[in-house]
């Protein structure tokens, strides 16, 4: 093998003189640069797979007993991190939307001429060199904020946690597997990560991260939740419940109110749902959102009051927030009760 | 429209910040007042219509909902509905005395009709 290779590809197609040609033409004009390994049937790939270093596998959808996008399915569970395509003769808009959903990264047509298949090369060159976003992608379910940074900064990834309640709406910035700077509320630094993570209950996101207005962390992630733990435990001694930012205008005197997070959801514009925490029908929640943002747009524009925040409703015993964020829709519910101090 | 209320309305108009209040009851038409001219009686009227009309919150009962408020960069809209169907809703400018006494205002007006009763 030369020192120059550092692509091995798969090509799995049932016909052997199509992968010659291809084995031939890619050698070439990566100038032998990409290893090409060819196989018959999903089988056949398979095997090899377990045997070779494979950096990209490209595969017919019209092939005998496992087709295609079949094949597509066992990559995606057996070979998660591996990048696939799909090259067929009969692309489809019913193929290309299956290939994509059992995790194909490409769909393309077969060329029917030299200068097809040279865009074709270069479609396969920008595929090995595209790096895959950080992050999580999917819905989040019963997993701790500490959870999600411990895993964020073991990765060393790079990402923004947002984090939703009642009182409270806060980001904390990882970059690089270290926690960076911290915001919630009118605090920030230690301060306000240590509220954030002290918070008894409320939403929280991992977005794509973008560089913090300033850094306000310092020291080690592990350090930082620790001492995070630290205060919360003491605070738990002394307060049995997060007091906002309305409850420090209250005096002394004043009696508590202890809060409780029965709902949470946040889903897109379109009414996909994100994330949901909520004990019945969704679907009207997501609806009352989406009827809430067409209402506040019309009230902004007659009374030109800027930019929508929220819909608060106050209960009896509780409130309901209904929130636009960064082109998401949250809906949150919270139960209070007032006691004596 | 009974006068009590229509004097409660024209008191409230004067608080900086207040860009324009109303009260209506069910089957009444409402009375506006407005101190803007961005947000004049009619709009008013509109505005106060639309709360009245309002989708429910999905899993909460009606009785249960004290008032709304509509919060936006530069001001926000509150709106509360009693037992006896009258509402009263008001738009003020963010960070004006109007808007730190919304609260209180509108639990007088809950309270008012009770103490008339």
């Amino acid at each position: 093998m030369s020192e120059a290779i550092k692509h091995n590809i798969l090509f799995v197609d049932d016909d052997p003189d199509f992968l010659l040609t291809l084995r031939d033409l890619y050698e070439m004009m990566s100038e032998h640069s990409w290893q090409i390994y060819s196989a018959i049937s999903a089988n056949q790939a398979l095997e090899v797979l377990d045997k070779e270093r494979i950096d990209l596998v490209v595969v017919d959808v019209n092939m005998p007993v496992i087709d295609g996008i079949q094949f597509m399915g066992i990559l995606q569970h057996r070979h998660p991190k591996l990048k696939r395509a799909v090259l067929t003769g009969l692309a489809t808009p019913e193929k290309r939307a299956a290939s994509l959903a059992n995790g194909a990264d490409l769909f393309i047509e077969k060329a029917t001429s030299p200068e097809g298949y040279k865009s074709i090369f270069a479609m396969f060159g920008e595929l090995l060199q595209w790096q895959p976003r950080e992050g999580f992608q999917g819905v989040l379910r019963k997993v701790g904020l500490q959870d999600v940074i411990q895993m964020e900064c073991l990765a060393r990834n790079s990402s923004i946690l947002e984090i939703y309640n009642q009182h409270v709406l806060g980001r904390i910035y990882i970059e690089d597997g270290q926690m960076v700077h911290a915001m919630g509320g009118d605090l920030k630094g230690e301060h306000a990560l240590y509220r954030l993570l002290s918070l008894p209950g409320g939403s929280f996101e991992l977005a794509q991260f973008e560089p913090p207005p300033e850094k306000t962390l310092n020291g080690s992630w592990e350090m930082l939740l620790m001492e995070a733990a630290r205060v919360k435990d003491e605070n738990a001694a002394n307060v049995k419940e997060e007091k906002g930012a309305d409850a420090q205008l209250l005096s002394n005197s004043a009696p508590k109110t202890s809060s409780r997070l029965d709902e949470t959801l946040v889903c897109t514009r379109a009414g996909d749902t994100l994330f949901d925490a909520i004990p019945e029908d969704v679907q009207s929640r997501v609806s009352w959102l989406q009827s809430v943002e067409q209402q506040s747009a019309k009230l902004g524009n007659v009374l030109a009051l800027g930019e929508f925040d929220r819909l608060e409703t106050q209960l009896a015993e509780g409130r309901v927030l209904s929130l636009v964020r960064g082109g998401k829709l949250i809906f949150v519910r919270v139960s209070t009760a007032i006691g004596s101090k | 429209m009974d006068e009590l209320l229509q004097q409660w309305l024209d008191a409230r108009l004067s608080v900086p910040g207040m860009i324009a209040c109303a009260v209506a009851g069910a089957d009444a038409a409402p009375a506006c007042r407005s101190a803007d001219e961005s947000c004049p009686p009619d709009l008013m009227a509109q505005i106060i219509c639309t709360m009245q009309t309002a989708a429910p919150v999905p899993g909460i009962e009606t009785a249960a909902v004290r008032w709304q408020t509509w919060v936006f960069a530069n001001g926000k809209i509150r709106a509360a509905t009693r037992s006896d169907g009258w509402t009263f809703a008001a738009a003020v400018r963010a960070n004006s005395d109007a808007a730190q006494i919304l609260d209180p205002l509108t639990e007088e007006f809950l309270a008012l009709k009770q103490a008339e009763q």
